[in-house]
């Protein structure tokens, strides 16, 4: 019996080229095991096609990855017995009913006859299908259709699962219900999750650890807080007394990024990271503001990713120059 | 074995139910009310003599499974269902060949409810005898009528090896078709060649034999049992159908079938 390896994913120097462009470019990448990991980027980043070498369903043109401890060219199928997966489409059959279909992948799983019964039923119960059993996946919603997805990718109680874009194309009262679901699926049974997701609010809520790619090349890789401090950090203050003078000297000082009065008495002071805000809500109240309010602000993930992604157009025109 | 006996399950789950249903099994149904009954009894004379059956049965599989196997790949890449399952840890030829199984049993059963099918009307209404009708058969009780054993031969094997010869063929097609329609039209060629190039072309290629040679074959067919040639001929396709198959075992890849 092989031990539970605590890095769910390795990969190195990983990468994938399609008639001689790449699509995924030296990508170095640690999953820990029992983590929720978003993998973020644009539509055409890289991210499908790095879930379909981490599953071997494609050859690496070059570099190498390891899921579960299994090497990705030479024991595939090792993998693919011990994750689950929910790809772009859900992969349902229309025609099979919701029980028909857990079945298969159940009798593909090999589990035994009563194990089949017994996970089918749990499974169904837990998503709210089991009244719609015997009903053709074809009349399924898309939300209860993802559902299922999601009940299947759990069939054989995988280690780790493969999720790619699993809110893709549902309204936001599904969406959030179907993270929760994800999410307390995985937590409960202690299942690594690689999540892809062009949704950073999605990442920001649900995952421990997020990389950000883009043209099949890791741009950053962390915990959400990590990522999004990257960005800057602002101080928000509403208060009366706030004079020209005083906002004038504020941006004078060495922390202060740039400042602007807002109508309503809100002042933005756009700080370096690590800055102390109380010298500055001092200078304030000394010079005759009346603060009723200072908060900070951190860039959202949104913004952070989206700095990072602009960061690396001007790394790429740099080249190109 | 038991991964392709899983895949096959689910091919005919989703054959049957490709209608909707209850839908799905109407179409059988006409097939078999069309092949097992209106064909047999319209014609019952030449039914009797058994040649007909026999080339039924070898001709009938091929267009149950030309759609089927048409959709096998090409469906599921249509639907989306493709990848998902080259994700589970299905070995490659359990894929491939629990899809051809599923079709080729599928055909094999419709083939023997209308043979069957076309087996109880003859006797029932006696169709074909000189005392026809279902009274005459019941007051003179002229025995029941058998096919001969050719015909038994031709469904037993004939319609297996035709079913795969199809199948194997059509996979190719499929895999290569990137939707259902695309798959369906550029079936018509294999589907066509066989039956043309079966019914035409080896008369026309016999024809091209020397004659001495043309003779020694005609000898040879002459001093075999209807029985055995239908064998030997069944004997030709089932070997071309083992060089197919393995031809498509070793191209079928789920890597190519990905980036491809």
């Amino acid at each position: 019996m092989r031990p539970r390896v605590t890095t769910a994913i390795r990969a190195r120097g990983l990468t994938r080229r399609f008639a001689g462009v790449p699509a995924v470019d030296g990508l170095d990448l640690d999953v820990p095991s029992g983590s929720i990991f978003g993998f973020l980027g644009p539509n055409g980043a890289g991210k499908t096609t790095t879930i379909r070498l981490l599953l071997g369903l494609v050859e690496p043109s070059e570099g190498g990855a390891e899921v579960l401890g299994r090497d990705v060219l030479s024991d595939s199928q090792g993998i693919r017995e011990r994750v689950g997966v929910l790809l772009e489409n859900d992969g349902l059959y229309d025609r099979l009913t919701a029980r028909q279909n857990l079945d298969f992948f159940a009798r593909v799983a090999r589990l035994s006859s009563n194990e089949r019964e017994s996970r089918i039923r749990a499974l169904l119960d837990e998503i709210g299908l089991w009244e719609r059993r015997d009903d053709p996946v074809a009349d399924f919603s898309r939300g209860m259709k993802q559902k299922l997805a999601l009940a299947r990718a759990f069939i054989h109680r995988p280690e780790l699962l493969f999720l790619d874009e699993p809110t893709a194309g549902l309204d936001p009262p599904t969406a959030a219900v179907l993270r929760r679901e994800l999410v307390h699926l995985a937590r409960e049974r202690g299942v690594t999750v690689f999540l892809t997701t062009h949704n950073l609010l999605e990442a920001e809520r649900v995952c421990d650890r997020v990389a950000v790619i883009r043209q099949g090349r890791l741009l950053a890789e962390g915990p959400p807080e990590s990522i999004r401090s990257g960005g800057e950090r602002s101080l928000v203050v509403t208060a009366t007394g706030l004079r020209p003078g005083l906002v004038a000297r504020l941006a004078k000082e060495p922390d202060v990024i740039s400042t602007r009065l807002e109508p309503g008495g809100r002042l933005v002071l756009d700080l370096v990271e690590g800055t102390s805000t109380a010298p500055l809500i001092r200078t304030l109240v000394d010079n005759g503001a009346e603060v009723s309010e200072a908060r900070i602000t951190s860039a959202s993930l949104e913004e952070s990713f989206l700095a990072l992604l602009g960061e690396d157009d001007q790394a790429d025109r740099k080249v190109e120059a | 074995m038991r991964d392709i006996r899983v895949v096959a399950g689910k091919e005919m789950r989703e054959i049957v139910g490709a209608g909707g249903g209850r839908r799905g099994l109407v179409r059988e149904l006409l097939f078999v009310g069309i092949f097992g009954l209106f064909f047999p009894l319209s014609q019952a004379e030449v039914w009797r003599t058994g040649s007909v059956p026999a080339v039924f049965a070898l001709m009938i599989p091929l267009f149950l499974v030309g759609p089927h196997v048409a959709d096998s790949f090409a469906g599921e890449k249509e639907r989306g269902t493709l990848e998902t399952l080259l994700a589970t840890r299905l070995p490659d030829r359990s894929i491939y060949l629990g899809k051809i199984f599923a079709v080729c049993g599928y055909a094999w059963v419709v083939t023997l409810l209308i043979l069957f099918a076309s087996l109880v009307a003859l006797n029932l209404t006696g169709a074909g005898e000189p005392s026809a009708g279902l009274e005459a058969y019941m007051d003179e009780a002229p025995g029941l009528f058998v096919y001969p054993g050719f015909v038994w031969a031709a469904w037993a094997v004939g319609s297996i090896a035709s079913g795969l010869l199809l199948a194997a063929i059509g996979t190719f097609v499929s895999l290569r078709s990137k939707t259902v329609r695309a798959a369906h039209q550029a079936m018509m060629i294999p589907l066509f060649v066989i039956i043309f190039g079966g019914s035409f072309g080896i008369p026309v290629l016999f024809r091209m034999l020397p004659p001495e040679t043309r003779q020694a074959v005609l000898e040879g067919i002459e001093s075999l049992s209807a029985v055995s040639a239908v064998l030997a001929a069944v004997g030709v396709l089932l070997l071309l159908d083992v060089g197919l198959l393995a031809v498509g075992l070793r191209r079928f890849r789920r890597d190519r079938l990905i980036s491809g």
